[in-house]
């Protein structure tokens, strides 16, 4: 029942705010319970994700294709990542239930994004998400904290106006959102004036919401000022599903590739993949450098979908493949990098990675994690974001786009000196004076530094044989 | 050009006038009460617009929540803040005009472009009537809707709980 | 043979774990881990001696992943894996009075499992992913010491090599594009009377050239001589310089044809990486540094074995891979005897060193004629092989390079040999090193020599898979 995926987190909130003290205790393994059955559900749907599994009920008609499956399935992986850092960094029980709250209904909201088909109702399930990550991001009430707020806020806000004003238009012309309709009209009448604008403000509306360069500039500071389990959700998959996937979904199924959204995809996605390594190779500053990286990934998957309308069908199918399993991918490594940020700042009191250094001496859990995430960003075999990124330049250059390979492979090697500079200052390298007292942190950031570190890696190795059949149908590659 | 069509065009023409006044008033005024006045009212020309757009629906809400609500929320907000001196509302001031002077000169000129641009119609797609009745509307089709407002009324008030009530 | 990959890859992790318990217990089982490489190898020369290609194949969505042995392949695992062996039996001498040996045990064990994959892959993105841990591991391992500056020259040849292979990546999609096809038997049955198209050769050629640390890549080899000697040894001389050299064999030689024109440039890089390489070695005063860039002088040799065509030159090329990694090997090791006893790299500085060190001194000294080409070590007969097989090619003054250079490293070789050994002593004077030090190092001079005097049986493998190479029997 995928209705149950929007009710459950809804009922979870409200039972856990019932006057007796003892359920405030329970909040962490409810989550917990919540997200291994989502994942379960998710996955149990994934080997016969060819086509869209038919579910019969009111709300949520054929709605579980592959594209929402791999979703709902990244969803509950960061979300069970994300409570455990709330555990382990919630600076007390009033703050940390306040937070469990927000996240369950953020979950609720991504839920509901996913699964939806209906562009209103799409708009409503996306702004869930971003009120509850306003909230967690201001929870401190610290000047940085409040200002990332304000920042995501009020660009939010732009983005919401344009994908509003995108929705009344067409509702104008096609008297309905669904999916369906509007795409008929679409296809009908693509090149009419109105309809280009409406397109065209949709698409800006979610090229800022996902943080693309040059409509990024709230993303450091948001990533950045946010509590720990705050970022590790919001970088790990809120922006990912109210941006990527939306456009994803929008351009696949609704909007449709055409040259002149492909040619604005990969525009606009190979700045990012560039300019976002450079600037990340300039931070000092952990969660800022992990902030810019996933600007840089993003572009990534933006250009993969860039070639969902080539000619060669062969390059499209790549193309769109990569960027749904990079999206997935890019889900696990980033929230594993933000789980290692929380660890670092915890046990040694800063972020500031000129103040850090031989750190994996004395945390050898978090600094191997690390390690994997990085290599699994860079595109390192055998690790799961190698095969992504194969199947995007693959992609690309299949279609013809040769420069656009070339710069995207280019910029993984950009992204490897980011990440190798990162770990010579904090993980690599001699012990640094005063870090001689830091120890691991406490199980609630290992385990799920190892969950997901063991699903990049178990992802990598097996990928060969999974790829014709699991996650992705991608046939003869 | 038939009289009563020329005074219908008069009167939008005013109205949205006076919205633009009113919005840029609201961002202008350096004293908040003042300004959640001007945001009312500028809701109120904004509901009479839409009466005369032929949406009641969207105009009662309009007054009623925005107009009406948000304005008695804001009020009694503010009512517990204190005051700011007179050097930083002069700075503040100095700050805004800098800031914001050429917003209506903008505002003006792509309006006025904008409605010189003729775009030939388009065919509604068939089949598909705008559902009117605002009970079916709500509890036919958009049910799911309603379930995700929900949604975000809760994290609202969490935001509430979370950023405003006061540390004992 | 899928053993021989998957012992040492699946094993190294067990490393760690076991060295918590007992560090005696982890070294043996490093070297035997080696050692099971070596002895499945070996047991392949049989069947593989008898004309036989064995394939496993696991049908993947990526073609059908294979791991392919011929005679090419055997060869360069027996080499890879008996240098490798020697070297981790070295390092339970010299390793032992660091931290991290558990990391290093690991790494050193990933490494050379990588290798024997990388040898015996028969799928580009197989090869590609080996290629990459091969990286990684000798990332880690150059900065084993972990001061800021080792660690940066550890990023800067992980950098290079990230490079490389990412330039090569694209290569081999564009050879996927060409061909169909990630499978070598497919791409070669597919690209017969097709030559690969220019652009995918040079992007893949980046890929081996920085590996392999050839012009104009070559600048992060002698960097990350500060690493562990045993490291360098293995970096440097036994195995990974030699995968850019193997990589070049098994998808140039073996595979996909080139267009014609590739024969000229290849040879005239490896001419002027050769001869570039053999000046700094006269100019350095490091004596790692040094030995660096001779390895990078001597691959030129391999590589111009490999690609002036012909079948002298061909089986010399082979033969060279086997020679340069015993006797380069030994010199690295007997170079960190020096370094770890005296605590001092700069030549100038020593001196009268076989006073005290005669084991060592020797053993550098024959390992130095190898390289140097004296008879009857092994490596006269391999770079006899290669300029004589080059001499039957058209590019005579490629030659000329190639005999200028040989001359170079006699000079640049016994220089380093008369500052360190000979005259009169500027340091105190230390002792031999630890027994098992001494001990590998005098095991790779004795199979310097033994690989001159039984020249018989490499060069009969070298010829035979040469002749396989070219197709002259099935």
């Amino acid at each position: 029942m995928p209705s149950l995926l929007v009710i459950i987190p809804l009922l979870a909130v409200l039972l856990l705010n019932l006057p007796l003290n003892f359920l405030r205790r329970l909040a962490l393994p409810a989550a917990v319970l919540f997200a291994v059955y989502q994942a379960l559900f998710a996955m149990q749907l994934l080997p016969a994700s060819c086509t869209a599994c038919p579910t019969h009920e009111r709300w949520f008609v054929n709605v579980l294709d592959p594209l929402t499956s791999v979703l709902l399935l990244a969803i509950a992986v960061v979300a069970f990542a994300s409570v455990f850092v709330l555990h382990a960094t919630a600076s007390d029980e009033k703050h940390g239930f306040n937070a469990f709250n927000l996240i369950f209904l953020a979950v609720a909201g991504m839920n509901g994004l996913v699964m939806v088909r209906d562009l209103f109702s799409m708009y409503i399930f996306l702004e869930i998400a971003s009120v509850a990550s306003f909230i967690l991001i201001a929870a401190q009430r610290d000047m940085g904290g409040l200002e990332g707020a304000f920042k995501y806020l009020v660009m939010s806000a732009l983005a919401t106006m344009m994908m509003l004003a995108s929705i009344a238009l067409l509702l104008a012309y096609c008297g309905s959102t669904s999916f369906m309709v509007v795409a008929e009209a679409l296809h009908a009448h693509g090149s009419h004036g109105y309809l280009l604008t409406a397109v065209g403000l949709f698409l800006g509306g979610l090229l800022i919401k996902s943080g693309i360069m040059p409509f990024h500039g709230w993303l450091p500071d948001a990533y950045a000022a946010a509590p720990a389990a705050a970022s590790t959700l919001i970088a790990g998959i809120v922006t990912k599903t109210t941006g990527v996937y939306a456009l994803i979904r929008l351009v696949l199924h609704v909007f449709g590739p055409s040259v002149a959204v492909q040619q604005l995809l990969l525009i606009f996605g190979a700045i990012s993949v560039v300019a976002g390594a450079l600037a990340a190779l300039g931070q000092s500053d952990m969660k800022r450098m992990l902030a810019y990286s996933s600007i840089s990934q993003v572009g990534y998957i933006v250009m993969g979908l860039g070639v969902a309308g080539a000619a060669n069908k062969f390059a499209a199918e790549l193309g769109v493949a990569g960027a749904i399993f990079h999206l997935f991918n890019h889900a696990i490594f980033k929230t594993l990098l933000f789980v290692n940020a929380a660890a670092v700042e915890k046990q040694a009191g800063t972020r500031d990675m000129n103040q850090l250094g031989g750190l994996a001496q004395k945390m050898p859990i978090t600094g191997l994690t690390s390690l994997l995430a990085m290599f699994a960003t860079a595109g390192v075999p055998p690790l799961a974001g190698f095969w992504s990124k194969l199947l995007i330049i693959a992609a690309l250059w299949l279609a013809g786009y040769h420069g656009y390979a070339l710069l995207g492979i280019g910029a993984s090697l950009l992204t490897l000196a980011y990440f190798l500079s990162l770990q010579r200052r904090v993980f690599f390298g001699l012990l640094r004076a005063g870090c001689e007292n830091v120890r691991e942190a406490g199980w609630a950031l290992t385990v799920p530094s190892l969950v997901l570190a063991a699903i990049l890696l178990g992802v990598g190795v097996a990928l060969p044989w999974l790829i014709g059949s699991f996650l992705l149908p991608v046939k003869g590659f | 050009m038939d009289p009563n069509l020329k005074t219908e065009l008069l009167a939008n023409v005013i109205l949205m006038a006076a919205m633009l006044l009113g919005g840029l008033a609201t961002v202008m005024l350096r004293q908040l009460v003042k300004a959640a006045i001007a945001l009312a009212f500028t809701s109120v020309v904004l509901c009479i617009l839409m009466f005369k757009l032929a949406a009641p629906w969207a105009a009662v809400f309009e007054l009623s929540v925005c107009a009406g609500l948000i304005t008695v929320v804001f009020i009694s907000a503010i009512s517990l803040v204190k005051p700011a001196t007179e050097e930083e509302r002069a700075a503040h001031m100095r700050f805004k005009v800098r800031r914001y002077f050429l917003l209506p000169l903008v505002l003006l000129t792509v309006g006025c472009g904008l409605s010189y641009m003729t775009v030939r119609p388009l065919p509604v797609v068939a089949g598909a009537e705008l559902i009117t009745d605002m009970r079916i509307l709500l509890w036919g089709p958009r049910a799911l809707d309603l379930l995700g407002q929900i949604l975000v009324l809760l994290a609202g008030v969490w935001g509430v709980v979370v950023l405003f009530k006061e540390e004992k | 043979m899928l053993l021989v990959v998957a012992v040492p890859v699946l094993g190294a992790i067990l490393l760690p774990l076991v060295g918590r318990f007992c560090t005696c217990t982890r070294n043996t089982l490093a070297l035997l881990m080696v050692l099971a490489s070596l002895a499945g190898s070996l047991m392949l020369i049989g069947p593989v001696m008898s004309g036989q290609v064995i394939h496993l194949d696991f049908p993947t969505g990526f073609g059908h992943m294979m791991l392919l042995a011929d005679r090419l392949a055997v060869f360069m695992a027996l080499v890879s894996s008996l240098v490798g062996g020697i070297i981790v039996f070295y390092s339970w001498g010299y390793i032992s009075h660091y931290e991290n040996q558990n990391e290093y045990y690991f790494l050193v064990v990933l490494f050379l499992g990588a290798m024997m994959g990388l040898v015996f892959a028969a799928n580009l993105l197989v090869l590609y992913i080996f290629w990459e841990i091969t990286a990684i591991a000798s990332w880690r391992l150059i900065g084993f010491f972990r001061s800021p500056a080792i660690v940066l020259r550890a990023d800067k040849s992980f950098l290079v090599t990230f490079f490389g292979a990412t330039m090569m990546l694209l290569g081999f999609i564009m050879v996927r594009e060409q061909a169909g096809s990630w499978d070598l038997p497919t791409i070669k049955a597919a690209l017969v009377g097709h030559p690969l198209t220019n652009m995918a050769v040079a992007f893949i050629l980046l890929g081996i050239l920085s590996k392999s640390a050839t012009l104009p890549l070559q600048t992060w080899l002698p960097d990350a001589g500060v690493a562990p000697s045993p490291v360098t040894a293995l970096l440097h001389a036994a195995v990974l310089v030699k995968i850019g050299v193997y990589a070049y064999a098994r998808l140039f030689v073996v595979n996909m044809p080139m267009p014609e024109i590739w024969h000229t440039i290849v040879p005239a890089i490896a001419a002027t990486s050769a001869l570039v390489a053999a000046g700094a070695a006269l100019l350095e005063t490091d004596l790692k540094r040094l030995i660096a860039f001779s390895t990078i002088s001597q691959i030129g040799f391999i590589f111009l074995g490999l690609s002036v065509g012909g079948e002298l030159a061909l089986a010399g090329g082979l033969l060279y891979i086997l020679m340069h990694g015993v006797a380069k090997g030994g010199l690295f090791l007997c170079a960190g005897i020096i370094e770890q006893n005296t605590h001092c790299k700069d030549i100038t500085k020593l001196g009268g060193l076989i006073k005290t060190m005669p084991v060592t001194a020797i053993a550098f000294l024959i390992c130095t004629f190898s390289v140097i080409g004296i008879p009857p070590l092994g490596g006269f007969f391999s770079k006899y092989m290669v300029i004589a097989g080059a001499a039957q090619g058209p590019h005579l003054w490629i030659v000329l390079t190639f005999v200028g250079t040989a001359f170079l490293t006699i000079i640049y070789l016994m220089r380093v040999f008369v500052l360190v050994f000979m005259g009169e002593p500027k340091t105190k004077l230390e002792p031999e090193g630890s027994p098992v030090m001494v001990w590998s190092v005098a095991l790779l001079a004795l199979l310097s020599i033994a690989g001159g005097l039984l020249i018989y049986y490499p060069s009969l493998f070298a010829t035979e898979a040469t002749r396989q190479i070219l197709g002259l029997i099935p």
